[in-house]
């Protein structure tokens, strides 16, 4: 039988999946066998009809011979009729195998692309709770910074962030790593995007809205709060060469930054050193 | 979807011999899970392990451009050019679109390799991501003229979009 | 009895190899870790894995020169090594594989990209 294009692919072998997996494959690889071996008795059988059918021009002979020739006849129709019969019949049960065949398939493909979303999802979450236990981990303020740095650069991908702290109408940087502090070092509460996410406790994505040029290299500002207030601004500027964007993953991530590490940086203010800027 | 479009000034293609040397191309290396075309010389390199990069180029135009995928099979949640399903027909729909002529568009395909190619078992995600290379390129009725896969070593490829011209070297 | 694989994880990251336990741990394997690239190799040696997963970017032993010493140890020239770095540009993939890596995977972590590696590189 010749390669089918249409074979299905391989499911990821897996603990849970994998065994039904190779149940399909071993049922695919019976059906494929079955519709094989009916194939050649179609053929073997179309072969016994070719060479029953009539020769063109009979010569001429005597009347009994004609008689047992009619005979002999007779039975080659009947046993034509009985082939054409079971052709028929074995063509029906190769459609019906094939039909099985094809549902086998979009079951296997259905499969695989559940278990795929599955691991998927499964990631995420692992990504969220990585995040949760690095933060609330964390004994001190800076050690929070440190476990903040880390999520970001590994879990979301980018080595230019800054951690921007509310003091009164101002914000300051209390941790930068790739990016130089200076221009950060005075900004207003409300003014620019980093100042706008503090004033509103909004989460802001590239992307959306016009961005003044001096963002115009950030990628989101995380508003970190506690409860509704904000207390710092995670702004992550430019991400790695080789992610090409934020996704719903990070978004994820984001929220539980915004939920969590305001809390941790609060909680641990008392730990932190008097000159931590920077 | 990153479309890298080639910035180098106008100017005839030169024909290499088996040498890296860029003749003065743009420069573009495609990082895993992108896809680049170009319009004008550009030499895209990239580094395959078991990744599988599909190089596209129309001779009549000089217009080319290559992806580099991780996985065979997109998920419905994610369809980046990361999975071989989004990035060959990707990688078409882009030389098309930038200006290339479907009837003289031709294919070479690298990578693939696997780290433990002389014991391989059922699954291997170095052939699985070249065998759907092949396949989405028979069905997209693109020969394939040249193919450096498997093996168990990493590659360096630089693929020439304006005349075709790739230059492997195992890692 | 399932022959279980050992996978060593290499990087000074706590968060990294949080995160690497938790995609591998959906699939049986004994995990072994390492805090940096000198680290890694006394760990190779000892536990002799079936992979290492190792960082680029760490203390005392970078995860370059950590791949040139096991490819000179016999007991540990064999390994396969996936590299996992943060800097996906030619010049740093390059030199992994110039160092014995077999493969490389970038940072962030994609679950289902580490997991179809891994699962190439042990047969399964």
């Amino acid at each position: 039988m010749p390669s089918d294009p249409r074979s299905p692919r391989l499911v990821p072998d897996l603990a849970s999946g994998g065994e039904k997996h190779r149940e399909l494959q071993k049922v695919n690889e019976r059906l494929r066998e079955l519709v094989a071996s009916l194939k050649s008795e179609q053929e073997r059988l179309a072969e016994a009809r070719a060479s029953s059918l009539p020769t063109p021009t009979p010569p001429p002979m005597a009347g009994s011979e004609h008689g047992a020739i009619d005979l002999e006849k007779k039975r080659l129709v009947a046993e034509l009729a009985l082939a054409r019969e079971a052709i028929d019949h074995a063509s029906a049960e190769r459609e019906r195998l094939r039909l099985r065949l094809a549902d086998i398939e979009a079951e296997n493909r259905r499969i695989c692309d559940e278990y795929v979303a599955v691991e998927e999802k499964s990631s995420e979450l692992a990504q969220l709770f990585v995040a949760l236990d690095r933060i609330h981990g964390a004994l001190t303020r800076d050690e929070v910074l440190g476990a903040l740095q880390e999520i970001v650069i590994n879990l979301i991908g980018t080595e230019e962030l800054a951690v921007l702290e509310v003091q009164g109408d101002r914000l300051a940087p209390i941790h930068t790593f790739g990016v130089d502090p200076e221009p950060l070092r005075d900004i207003a509460l409300g003014a620019g995007t980093i100042g706008r996410t503090a004033a509103t406790g909004v989460l802001h994505l590239a992307g959306r809205g016009e961005p003044t040029p001096e963002d115009r290299d950030l990628t989101a500002c995380v508003p970190l709060k506690v409860g509704d207030r904000v207390y710092a601004v995670l702004a992550i500027f430019r991400l790695l060469g080789h992610k090409p964007g934020l996704t719903e993953a990070d978004h994820a991530v984001f929220e539980l930054l915004s939920s969590h590490a305001g809390i941790a940086l609060h909680l641990r203010a008392q730990t932190a050193r008097p000159a931590a800027a920077g | 979807m990153p479309r890298l479009p080639g910035t180098a000034p106008e100017r005839a293609a030169t024909a290499l011999s088996g040498t890296p040397d860029s003749g003065g191309r743009a420069q573009v290396y495609l990082h895993a899970g992108q896809l680049a075309v170009a319009a004008r010389p550009t030499a895209i390199t990239t580094i395959l392990g078991s990744c599988v990069a599909v190089c596209l180029y129309d001779r009549s135009t000089g217009i080319g451009g290559m992806n580099h995928f991780l996985l065979p099979y997109h998920v419905e949640r994610d369809r980046s050019a990361r999975f071989g399903t989004v990035a060959v027909p990707a990688l078409v729909e882009e030389v098309l679109r930038a200006g290339a002529t479907r009837g003289t568009l031709v294919a070479k395909i690298f990578g693939g390799a696997s780290v433990i190619g002389a014991f391989k078992t059922s699954r291997n995600l170095g052939e699985e991501n070249a065998a759907l290379a092949r396949r989405l390129l028979e069905e997209a009725g693109i020969p394939v003229l040249d193919q450096d896969v498997g093996g168990t070593k990493g590659r360096k490829l630089i693929f020439h979009v304006d005349d075709g011209t790739a230059w492997v070297r195992q890692l | 009895m399932v022959d279980r694989k050992k996978i060593l994880l290499v990087d000074d990251s706590s968060t990294v190899l949080l995160m690497e336990r938790m995609i591998l741990s959906k699939s049986e394997y004994d995990v072994v870790t390492a805090k940096d690239g000198l680290e890694g190799v006394e760990k190779a040696r000892a536990e002799r894995p079936d992979l290492i997963l190792m960082d680029v970017v760490m203390p005392r032993m970078d995860g370059f020169e950590a791949c040139r010493k096991l490819r000179e140890a016999e007991e540990t020239a064999t390994i396969p090594v996936i590299m996992v770095t943060t800097r996906g540009e030619l010049a740093s993939v390059e030199t992994g594989y110039a160092s014995g890596c077999n493969d490389y995977v970038t940072k962030p972590i994609n679950g289902l990209e580490l997991l179809a590696k891994v699962r190439s590189c042990l047969g399964q």
